[in-house]
């Protein structure tokens, strides 16, 4: 799976995933992502954005247990794997060389 | 209705989207969603962004299971169908005209069937939810000529007693107000069955929440619980999970929710009830004496049997003690023989059975006959662009394609079509399915929620109407692409003189029908229009009735009427209250008393009311002749009765009434008429010349007071509540505006117009269809003979009026016969026409005009396209 890229949106879902603390499920993944970016995201959007980052072995999953409050259905739980976190983290450090080039092209 | 749920639709939606194992997590994912978004930016944003997210789940394909991939292999099959499929859209976008009104057509006879179907699966088919129906029974008792089903409770205690191995179980059904709060509206009722501790469990009735009644509920003292429906639970308490342990009040009372049953349980199919109450609660609720001394409430019995010899031995321990009650019972009434058994489910009643399944029969045939005009109508537009692709067709055969290989590409198209009509119809089945029910009157209780067998219904009849609609274009192109491959010179196979003949014969009976149901429409609208401004004879807006129901356990005649004495008083004291006066059936108020029979007028209806004497001044009826009976005469009870104008002037034309004996209206009567009354309607709208017969009210029991005010008669409602409470507490009274009742009226023929309305528009939708269809056809497959003409001389304008004038021949037959065919359907109709003729000319005009437009417009298209034909290049083809 190596040489596998990020998309635009489905980094915005990576790092929604890492910062609701791992085991988090879609429901405030899609909250946190319409909120951060401000602009409406559909759920169906955001299960697309999972099931790539899953096939793509930066997310992984599992079923959480029912809960009494959603009538006993139980929610798929994704939490970041390190090669998620890596790829996350190499794609940030590439856009703050950039930018920090930029900054200093301004100075000069 | 659902209020905090997520829109009907967007849920239908839902349902039909492939979302494989992951359905249940999705599904509770958007509920969540759902619920957050209406709590922090309410209802209307949760409800838009539902729709949103259901639709991005129908676009966003890895959302979903994730499909085998096709492998690579030349001679796939399901590769194969793809590319089918693949040609056949495109196929179709290339004609987008054609093929939406072939899929708007297709779409609404699938509606249209769809939405009848689903009626009739929740009315009757629908299974009543009981898991093994034949081991329960209904015990009926049996008399020397027939047979029963209500015991009296006391008789019930008897079978119970005298039955060893089964429990009989009883149950009767009330209608109650219901209420989420102690003292919210108490217009809305429910139907609640009481029922002995063990019948929801003998019925195995299951739940999604909570528990089912058990016999300990059903002791006297014990708490008052009710099991509540899966359909109240979902449409009136929006699906609350946490409604177990929550109140609900029926007629005032407090009932706690012990559980909510599985959605599809309804109990026995005869009582769709929404309320399970312990029968120990039947007096608690009603108000009446307990049920061993109530002689009057009666209860039906079932019984779940064991096997075998058990099963053997119950039944005869039931009859026994059937037998046992004949032989103690002193009344004169019938003797009972023993007992009965019948299937819960079965109809007690065999001729309703037989009256069920001509209804079913009618039914499928009406659905069948317009599905079937839907399919012959694409058919005709079908085969019209195949004449234009009769040369691809030879093409492809001579370049090696198998016949097979070809039938195939024209089925996959018409089932992509049929398919396309399928998914047309499902939206227009939620929009007709609610009106429908409006007209059928259909309980709320009943769950009108399509289910799997809807779905099955309208998924195999898309699949039927879609290769119904194939198989001729598919012959029709098979047998000329092989006659003649690549010449496109076979035009005229297919124009045999019979086959012209009996398309038109089809052009004109759907000119026909669409006329009949479009001047049906225009003299529904006409009526509910002239509805709106019918003269009742009173001024309904500032009166009020009020309907204490007193309860006939707790009141005797003079118990009603010292709380009527009092009641009047206090209401006439009212500021506001103008007068106030008693009758039996107040204006609109739901009841009546008819005598229905026929004299030389023909069918001939004399409605009943018994009043006190100053209920003619609250209405404001005038004396037109003689008086109104005095209050002496309504306290005595004086063989006294008051006639409207309109009884008089049908009966004695001319002669004064008064003085006369209302026994030369009815027979045997020994009343004199004293006055004349202006008409008034308080019945039926559509009623015009109600003929009404006033008597001096004798027994108050079942009266209702009607109340004039002088202001706004909404203001009064609470103070009229407030003065008669004290009076009796336990009295649930049910206060309403008389406009109301009259507003209910009005709907019905509101609802019948749109229905015809909606019907009228699918009629003419595929009228014009199928004669576009039949027109381009013929028109097409006369091209060299347009040329010929042209070529010898003809100008556009001949070639025009020809084909116009042959093309329009059979609308116009069409449209005579639908004019006799109207005449014929107005006069059934005049009863709900509020005296708008039914020959109506403004009706007949409009519908004609508006049949000869659309038809013009189908038929001008096709042949400004053939007249526009170069004679040069025909010529040269011959």
């Amino acid at each position: 799976m190596k040489g596998e890229r990020l998309g635009e949106f489905e980094e915005f879902t990576l790092l929604a995933v890492r910062a609701l603390g791992d085991h988090t499920y879609a429901v405030p993944v899609q909250r946190y992502v319409e909120e951060a970016t401000g602009r409406n995201v559909s759920i169906g959007a955001v299960y697309a954005a999972l099931a790539r980052l899953e096939a793509k072995s930066f997310l992984r999953s599992s079923m959480g247990d029912a809960t009494a409050r959603r009538g006993g259905k139980s929610k798929r739980l994704y939490a970041v794997t390190p090669l998620g976190l890596r790829t996350a983290r190499e794609l940030h450090r590439v856009r703050a060389r950039i930018w920090s080039a930029i900054a200093e092209g301004r100075q000069s | 209705m659902n209020q905090g749920a997520p829109p009907r639709l967007a849920r239908v939606l839902l349902r039909i989207v492939r979302l494989g194992d992951r359905r249940a997590e999705i599904e509770a994912d958007l509920l969540d969603l759902f619920a957050e978004r209406a709590a922090s930016r309410g209802l209307r944003y949760a409800r838009r962004r539902y729709y949103g997210d259901v639709l991005s789940l129908w676009t966003s394909r890895s959302a979903r299971t994730p499909s085998p991939r096709a492998t690579g292999s030349r001679r796939d099959p399901m590769r194969e169908l793809g590319h089918d499929v693949i040609y056949a859209m495109r196929l179709l976008r290339r004609s987008p005209a054609v093929v939406a009104i072939a899929i708007l057509g297709l779409g609404l006879a699938i509606g249209v069937g769809t939405s009848v179907f689903t009626l009739l699966n929740a009315a009757a088919l629908r299974p009543t939810g009981i898991l093994d129906p034949s081991a329960v029974v209904r015990v009926l008792r049996k008399y020397d000529n027939g047979l029963g089903t209500s015991w009296r409770y006391a008789e019930y205690i008897r079978l119970r007693e005298g039955t060893r191995s089964a429990t009989p179980e009883a149950w009767l059904r009330e209608e109650l107000s219901f209420g989420t709060t102690p003292d919210g509206d108490t217009s809305t009722t429910s139907g609640v069955i009481f029922a002995s501790g063990g019948y929801l469990g003998s019925l195995n009735g299951r739940t999604t929440l909570g528990r089912v009644l058990s016999p300990a509920d059903d002791r006297p003292g014990a708490d008052p619980v009710v099991v509540i429906s899966h359909t109240l639970w979902s449409r009136t308490l929006s699906s609350d999970p946490a409604i177990v342990g929550r109140a609900i009040w029926l007629n005032g009372v407090r009932f706690t929710i012990v559980g909510v049953t599985a959605r599809g349980f309804t109990g026995m199919i005869d009582a769709n009830p929404a309320i399970w109450a312990p029968i120990a609660t039947y007096h608690v609720a009603t108000g009446g004496p307990p049920l061993d001394r109530n002689v009057s409430a009666t209860v039906n019995v079932v019984v779940r049997l064991g096997s075998g010899a058990l099963d053997a031995q119950a039944r005869s321990e039931l009859n026994a003690a059937a037998v046992a009650l004949a032989t103690d019972r002193t009344d004169s009434s019938e003797p009972l023989t023993g007992v009965h058994f019948i299937a819960v489910g079965e109809s007690v009643n065999r001729a309703d059975a037989a009256v069920f399944a001509l209804v079913m029969a009618i039914v499928v045939s009406v659905i069948g006959l317009v599905l079937l005009l839907a399919c012959v109508n694409v058919t005709n537009l079908l085969l019209a662009s195949a004449v234009t692709r009769q040369r691809e067709l030879g093409v492809r055969v001579a370049l090696g394609a198998s016949r097979w290989r070809i039938v195939r590409q024209l089925m996959t198209e018409s089932l992509l079509l049929g398919l396309a009509g399928g998914a047309c119809g499902l939206l227009f089945t939620v929009w007709l399915v609610p009106v429908l029910a409006r007209i059928a009157r259909v309980p709320g209780a009943i769950d009108l929620d399509p289910n799997l067998r809807v779905y099955l219904f309208l998924g195999l009849t898309s699949i039927l109407a879609g290769l119904g609609a194939g198989v001729v274009p598919a012959r029709h192109a098979m047998r000329d692409s092989f006659g003649s491959p690549l010449t496109g010179s076979s035009a005229q196979s297919g124009s045999s003189r019979r086959s012209r003949s009996s398309r038109s014969v089809l052009v004109g009976v759907q000119a026909a029908a669409s006329l009949v149901l479009m001047v049906v429409a225009a003299l529904l609208t006409r009526g509910m229009v002239r509805a709106t401004q019918v003269d009742i004879g009173f001024d309904a807006r500032q009166l009020l009735t009020v309907n204490p129901a007193l309860a006939r356990g707790r009141y005797d005649a003079a118990g009603a009427k010292a709380y009527w004495d009092v009641a009047l008083d206090r209401v006439r004291a009212l500021p506001g209250v103008q007068s106030a006066s008693l009758a039996e059936f107040p204006p609109f108020g739901g009841g009546v008393k008819v005598t229905m029979f026929r004299n030389a007028r023909g069918r001939y209806t004399i409605y009943h009311n018994d009043t006190r004497a100053d209920y003619f001044a609250t209405l404001g009826l005038r004396a037109v002749r003689g008086r109104t009976y005095t209050a002496a005469e309504a306290a005595d009870r004086a063989p006294v009765a008051v006639i409207s104008e309109r009884l008089a002037e049908d009966y004695f034309s001319g002669e004064n009434p008064v003085g006369q004996s209302l026994d030369r209206i009815l027979e045997g009567s020994h009343a004199t008429i004293v006055g004349v009354v202006s008409t008034a309607i308080t019945a039926r709208l559509g009623d015009l010349g109600s003929a009404t017969i006033y008597q001096p009210m004798q027994d108050t029991l079942g009266a209702k007071m009607v109340v004039r005010s002088s202001g706004s008669p909404e203001a009064l409602v609470q103070s009229i509540r407030s003065a008669l409470h004290s009076l009796d507490p336990r009295a649930r009274l049910a206060i309403t505006l008389v406009s109301d009742g009259l507003e209910r009226q009005l709907s019905e023929p509101r609802a019948l117009a749109t229905l015809a309305g909606a019907l009228a528009c699918l009629a003419l939708a595929l009228a014009v269809v199928g004669l576009y269809g039949v027109t381009a056809f013929v028109v097409g497959q006369r091209t060299q003979e347009i040329g010929v003409r042209m070529a010898l001389g003809a100008s556009h304008r001949d070639v025009m009026r020809l084909l116009l004038r042959d093309s329009l021949r059979p609308v116009l037959f069409g449209l005579l016969a639908g004019v006799a065919a109207a005449l014929l359907a107005g006069r059934a109709l005049a009863g709900a026409l509020f005296g708008v003729p039914p020959a109506d000319p403004l009706a007949f005009g409009s519908a004609i005009l508006v049949l000869v437009v659309a038809a013009t417009g189908a038929v001008i298209f096709p042949t400004r396209r053939a007249s526009a034909v170069d004679p040069a290049a025909v010529l040269r083809q011959l």
